[in-house]
């Protein structure tokens, strides 16, 4: 018996360190991401880096943010943000050919490998989130959309 | 004079000024068109979307509606969606577009692409 009780503790110690550690490299993927790694995380596709040079002569830059609310759960917020302002302490910065995308920390795990496009058609053009790998349904003016969980 | 009384017809769509200039620009990109067409499709999650189009010709059933020199279309199955409609035109450094300020509609979706009647 003793020795069923051991092999099952142990058992349960080699379980655990592989859930604990896949939290821990999750936590400090969102706590501190390194530039270099929120570079390739969102990209910005040419239409979205030729309108974010019109912003930056007028001293703006594209600040997006993920909210809750929408018809599906979660929404993308774009929003103007000062260009020459330094970056805050949770705040990514994606950079691409002299273009700037402000995304804070938590707000980047949820459209992580996501492309940030510039839509222009007749009735609107408007900055638009596509090919987002976490959201699994959207509305159908992509706003809003739900998260994947696996 | 006589029993006669004027009851003024209002037009389906009035555009404010922002929305005409903005079809000017546009059109006078496009010089083999006639003008915008407006309908509603099915879409969205509140039912209904506008459309937006480059109109050639004239539809037999299209209502039109002409204001200060430029001429828009509304399409035969979105006249009754759109009867008393404001078309705007906002344009800001995040989003430029096309608004409709319908007083038919019941609810809109958190965008407000999508509409209900």
């Amino acid at each position: 018996l003793a020795r069923r009780i051991l092999s099952q503790a142990l058992f349960a110690r080699t379980r655990l360190p592989v859930i604990s550690s896949r939290l821990s490299s999750a936590e400090s993927a969102s706590d501190a991401p390194s530039p270099a790694a929120s570079a390739a995380s969102v990209r910005l596709s040419d239409a979205c880096v030729q309108q974010l040079r019109r912003l930056a002569a007028d001293g703006s830059a594209l600040r997006l943010a993920v909210d809750g609310g929408g018809c599906s759960g979660f929404q993308y917020v774009f929003s103007l943000a000062d260009l020459d302002a330094p970056l805050g302490p949770d705040d990514v910065a994606v950079e691409r050919d002299g273009a700037r995308v402000l995304v804070d920390a938590v707000s980047l795990e949820y459209i992580r490998g996501a492309t940030v496009d510039y839509h222009e058609e007749l009735i609107r053009s408007a900055f638009r989130i596509i090919d987002n790998p976490q959201s699994e349904q959207g509305c159908s003016c992509g706003a809003s959309f739900s998260i994947k969980i696996e | 004079r006589g029993g006669k009384r004027l009851i003024p017809t209002r037009a389906a769509l009035v555009l404010t000024k922002n929305a005409v200039d903005k079809i000017k620009t546009v059109l006078s990109a496009k010089p083999d068109a006639i003008g915008l067409k407006v309908g509603v499709r099915q879409r969205g999650c509140n039912g209904l979307s506008y459309t937006l189009d480059y109109a050639f010709e004239k539809g037999k059933l299209d209502e039109e509606v002409k204001q200060d020199g430029v001429t828009v279309l509304i399409d035969r199955k979105a006249q009754l969606s759109l009867l008393g409609t404001e078309m705007d035109y906002s344009e800001t450094k995040l989003a430029s577009e096309f608004v409709f300020n319908n007083p038919n509609i019941k609810g809109t979706c958190g965008c407000g692409e999508s509409f209900s009647l």
